[in-house]
C-alpha cells in the first residue's frame, strides 16, 4: 500500500521506478528453497537410505523459510502492521492464502520432522533437547501416520513454492509479471535449488545421485517453462511484448541469459549429463551454479516486473 | 562499425546479446580446457620441464585457430582488421610487460596455474586452484593500491599499437600462412621434445596410438582451417580493410544552444579541448573531457538516450574510436569551439526593420543566451515590426526562473 501510495500520489517518483529491493527476491528465493527441500525429504525419504540427510532437509526448510520471511518483513513500511495478515482470510487476495500457507508450513514440517525418527532415534534426541520429550505424543501420532505426512509436507511444499510465483503474477498491472506460467516456474526452480542445496549438504553417493537425477528433470522443466513465459509474453499485447523485450535485447538480456539460462541451467543440466559418461568428479560446482541461477531468477524477475 | 562483428556485438545495439555470447564461450573454452588436462597442477608445470608439451600445444594450436578464424572473417568482409587492432589490441610496454612476464611465469611454476588454469582448477574442486585464484586476486589488489608508485614504469618503453604484419610489411594473409606453418613445425619439434624427456615408461603402448590419431586429427584440422583462409585470398570484392572511421554527422551552435537551453536532457556534450582551455569558457553543461581521458570515461557504458556532441578545437581529423562505441547518436559541433565563441559570446548582429518572426525570435534567443553567459547587458530589442512590440524577453537558462 505504502509503495502505491507513494507512486500514485508524488508526480517526482519516475514511472517504473524499482521499488522492490533485495529483501523480495531473497524473501522469494529462499521461500522456494523451503518448499524444494521439504518436498524432496518427503519424496527421497522412502526411496534412499540416508536419513542424515532427509533430516537436515526437513530441519533446514522451516529455517530457510524464517529467514526469507524476515526479509519479507523488513520490507514492510508499517512493520507493527505484520499481525493483520493474520486477523482475516481474503479468499480472492494471493497474499492472504499465502500469510496462511506460510503459517501451515510450519506444523507440516515439524511433524515431518517427528515422522522421521523411529522411538529409539526421538528418544536419543530427546536426551540432547530435553525440552522435545513433550512432543513424544505428537511424534508417535506422525510416525504412526508417516505417509498422510509426507502427502501434507508435499503438498504444502507445492503450494508454498506455486505461492512464490503467484505473487508475482497476481500484480497484473505489470506486464513482466501478467504471466500463469510464474507459478510453476518458481516451484520447479525452488525444486531445484533445493536438490543443490542438499547436494552441497549431504556428500552420501546414494542420495547423490538421486539428486542429480531429480535435478535435471527439474532444471530440463525450468527450461521448458521459461520458453513458455517467453512465448507467452512475446503473443501478447504490446506492453507484454515490451516485457518480453527486456529479456531479448532490453537491458536485462545479458543477465538474465548468462545467469539464469547458462550458469544456472544449461550448464548444470550439460554437466550432470556429462558426470556419469567422462566419469566426472562431482564437486560444488554443479549445485553452487543452480543456486545461483535460481537466486539469479528471482532477482531479474522481481526487478522485470517493474520495469516493465 | 558495420564491419567488425566482435564489436558491433559488444558496443551497439547487440551489446547484450554479444555479453551473453561471452559467458557461453568462457563456458566452453573452461570446458575444453578442464579435459586437455589444464585443471591438474602437475600435467602444467610437466611444460616447464618438457616431459609434457600439451600446454604449449593447446595454446599454440588456439592461438592458430583464432588467428585464422579471424582471418577467414576479414576475408568473407566480417570483420574490420583495422577496427579490430584500433579496439582490443593493447599496446606494447617493453619493461612492463618483461618484468610482468617473469613474475607471471614464476607464479605459474611455483603455483602449477597461471590465472585461467587456477579457474579451471578451482571449478575442478582443486584446492590448490582456488588458492592461486585468490592470490591472483589479492595480487591485483596490491597492484592497484601501489599503482601510484608504478605508474611510470607502468607505461615505461611505450612502444605503441603496432601489428605483426604492419611491421613486417606483408599482407595479413601471408604471415597468417607463415605462422601456420611455423606452428606446425613446433609441433613437431614438442613432440620430439616430448619424447626425449620423457620419463621412462610414462607412455603406454595404446596411448601411442591414441597420440598418433590425435596428432593426425590436429594436422588436418589446422591445414584445413589455413586452406580456406588462403582460398579467401581469391575472393572478388573484399571489401577494404583498413576504411578510415566515417566523420560524424554535425549540429550547427544555434541547434545545440537551442538543446542545451530547452531541452538539456537530450544532450551530452563533451568538451576535447584540453583541460585549460575548456577550464576557462565552454558550453554550458559541457564535460571537460581531453582526447587523452576519453578511454577512461566508459563512453559505452554510458545511458545511450541523450545524443553526445562533442566540442573540439576545430582541429578533429577523423572521430576517435572510443566516440564511435557510445551506444547512442554522436555529432560532432561544427566548426569546434570557434563556432560557439562567434554564436554565443559574440554580440549579435543587430536585426533589419525587414526581419521575419523566425528571424525576430532566432535574434530574441541568441540575444538572451549572450546577455546570460557574458553577463552583458541585453542587447536591444529588435526594432518592432508593424503592429507589434515586443515584450522584453525574459533570461533564459535560469533553472526555475
Amino acid at each position: 500500500m505504502h509503495e502505491i501510495y507513494t507512486m500514485n500520489t508524488n508526480p517526482l517518483t519516475p514511472a517504473g521506478a524499482v521499488m522492490w529491493g533485495w529483501e523480495i527476491p531473497v524473501y522469494l528465493f529462499l521461500g522456494g528453497l523451503a518448499a524444494g527441500l521439504l518436498i524432496i525429504a518427503a519424496l527421497l525419504r522412502s526411496r534412499v537410505d540416508e536419513p542424515r540427510a532427509i533430516r537436515l532437509a526437513t530441519l533446514a526448510a522451516p529455517i530457510a523459510l524464517s529467514i526469507g520471511m524476515g526479509a519479507l518483513w523488513l520490507d514492510l513500511a508499517y512493520k507493527l502492521h505484520v499481525y493483520r495478515f493474520y486477523g482475516s482470510f481474503q479468499l480472492s487476495s494471493p497474499m492472504s492464502w499465502g500469510a496462511w500457507l506460510l503459517v501451515a508450513f510450519y506444523p507440516v514440517s515439524v511433524l515431518m520432522y517427528l515422522s522421521l525418527h523411529d522411538s529409539e532415534s526421538f528418544a536419543r534426541l530427546c536426551g540432547r533437547f530435553s525440552l522435545l520429550s513433550r512432543l513424544e505424543g505428537l511424534q508417535r501420532f506422525a510416525r504412526a501416520r508417516r505417509v498422510g505426512v509426507e502427502r501434507a509436507a508435499i503438498l504444502s511444499g507445492i503450494g508454498l513454492g506455486v505461492y512464490t510465483g503467484i505473487l508475482l503474477s497476481a500484480l497484473s498491472a505489470r506486464a513482466a509479471w501478467n504471466s500463469a506460467v510464474l507459478g510453476p516456474l518458481f516451484l520447479v526452480s525452488g525444486f531445484s535449488t533445493a536438490a543443490a542445496a542438499l547436494m552441497l549438504l549431504s556428500r552420501g553417493a546414494q542420495i547423490h545421485g538421486a539428486l542429480r537425477r531429480l535435478d535435471v528433470v527439474a532444471i530440463a522443466a525450468e527450461l521448458a517453462l521459461i520458453g513458455l513465459f517467453l512465448i507467452g509474453l512475446l503473443s501478447g499485447g504490446a506492453t507484454q511484448q515490451r516485457a518480453a523485450a527486456l529479456f531479448l535485447g532490453g537491458p536485462l538480456t545479458a543477465t538474465f541469459w548468462s545467469l539464469v539460462v547458462v550458469t544456472g541451467l544449461v550448464v548444470p543440466l550439460s554437466l550432470s549429463l556429462l558426470e556419469r559418461p567422462l566419469k566426472l568428479r562431482p564437486t560444488a560446482v554443479i549445485p553452487v551454479m543452480v543456486l545461483i541461477g535460481g537466486f539469479a531468477l528471482r532477482w531479474i524477475l522481481v526487478s522485470a516486473g517493474q520495469l516493465s | 562499425m558495420s564491419a567488425a562483428l566482435p564489436f558491433s556485438a559488444l558496443i551497439a545495439e547487440h551489446r547484450e546479446f554479444g555479453l551473453v555470447i561471452a559467458v557461453v564461450l568462457g563456458f566452453c573454452f573452461g570446458f575444453v580446457l578442464e579435459r586437455a588436462g589444464f585443471g591438474r597442477a602437475d600435467k602444467l608445470a610437466a611444460q616447464f620441464f618438457l616431459r609434457d608439451m600439451t600446454v604449449f600445444k593447446v595454446m599454440f594450436s588456439a592461438i592458430i585457430t583464432a588467428m585464422l578464424g579471424t582471418l577467414i572473417a576479414a576475408g568473407v568482409g566480417l570483420v574490420d582488421l583495422a577496427a579490430l587492432a584500433q579496439s582490443v589490441v593493447s599496446a606494447t610496454y617493453i619493461w612492463p610487460m618483461l618484468v610482468g612476464g617473469l613474475l607471471l611465469g614464476m607464479g605459474f611454476i611455483l603455483s602449477g596455474y597461471c590465472p585461467g588454469t587456477s579457474l579451471v582448477a578451482a571449478a575442478s574442486g582443486n584446492i590448490d586452484g582456488m588458492v592461486t585464484f585468490g592470490g591472483v586476486i589479492v595480487g591485483s589488489l596490491i597492484y592497484g593500491e601501489v599503482f601510484p608508485l608504478l605508474a611510470d614504469f607502468h607505461v615505461a618503453g611505450s612502444k605503441g599499437t603496432f601489428l605483426l604484419y604492419d611491421w613486417l610489411g606483408m599482407p595479413p594473409i601471408v604471415l597468417g600462412a607463415i605462422v601456420t606453418f611455423i606452428a606446425l613445425a613446433m609441433f613437431i619439434g614438442a613432440e620430439r621434445v616430448e619424447q626425449i624427456f620423457a620419463r621412462e615408461g610414462a607412455a603406454p603402448a595404446e596411448s601411442a596410438q591414441r597420440v598418433r590419431r590425435s596428432r593426425r586429427f590436429v594436422f588436418v584440422g589446422l591445414s584445413g582451417v589455413a586452406l580456406v583462409s588462403l582460398v579467401t585470398l581469391a575472393l572478388p570484392n573484399r571489401p577494404e580493410a583498413a576504411a578510415p572511421p566515417a566523420d560524424l554527422p554535425t549540429i550547427s551552435a544555434e541547434q545545440l544552444a537551442r538543446r542545451v537551453v530547452d531541452r538539456p536532457w537530450t544532450v551530452r556534450v563533451f568538451d576535447l579541448r584540453s583541460r585549460d582551455a575548456c577550464g576557462k569558457q565552454r558550453v554550458p553543461q559541457s564535460r571537460c573531457v581531453p582526447l587523452t581521458e576519453l578511454a577512461r570515461l566508459g563512453v559505452p557504458y554510458l545511458a545511450p538516450e541523450p545524443d553526445l556532441v562533442v566540442v573540439d578545437a576545430g582541429d578533429l581529423k577523423s572521430a576517435p574510436a572510443e566516440l564511435l562505441r557510445y551506444r547512442g547518436r554522436v555529432l560532432r559541433l561544427a566548426g569546434g569551439f570557434a563556432a560557439w565563441q562567434a554564436y554565443a559570446l559574440a554580440k549579435p548582429p543587430a536585426l533589419g526593420a525587414t526581419a521575419s518572426a523566425d528571424q525576430r525570435e532566432a535574434y530574441r534567443f541568441r540575444a538572451a543566451l549572450h546577455a546570460a553567459l557574458t553577463g552583458a547587458p541585453p542587447a536591444p530589442p529588435p526594432p518592432a515590426a508593424a503592429g507589434f512590440a515586443p515584450k522584453p524577453k525574459k533570461k533564459k537558462g535560469g533553472g526555475c526562473s
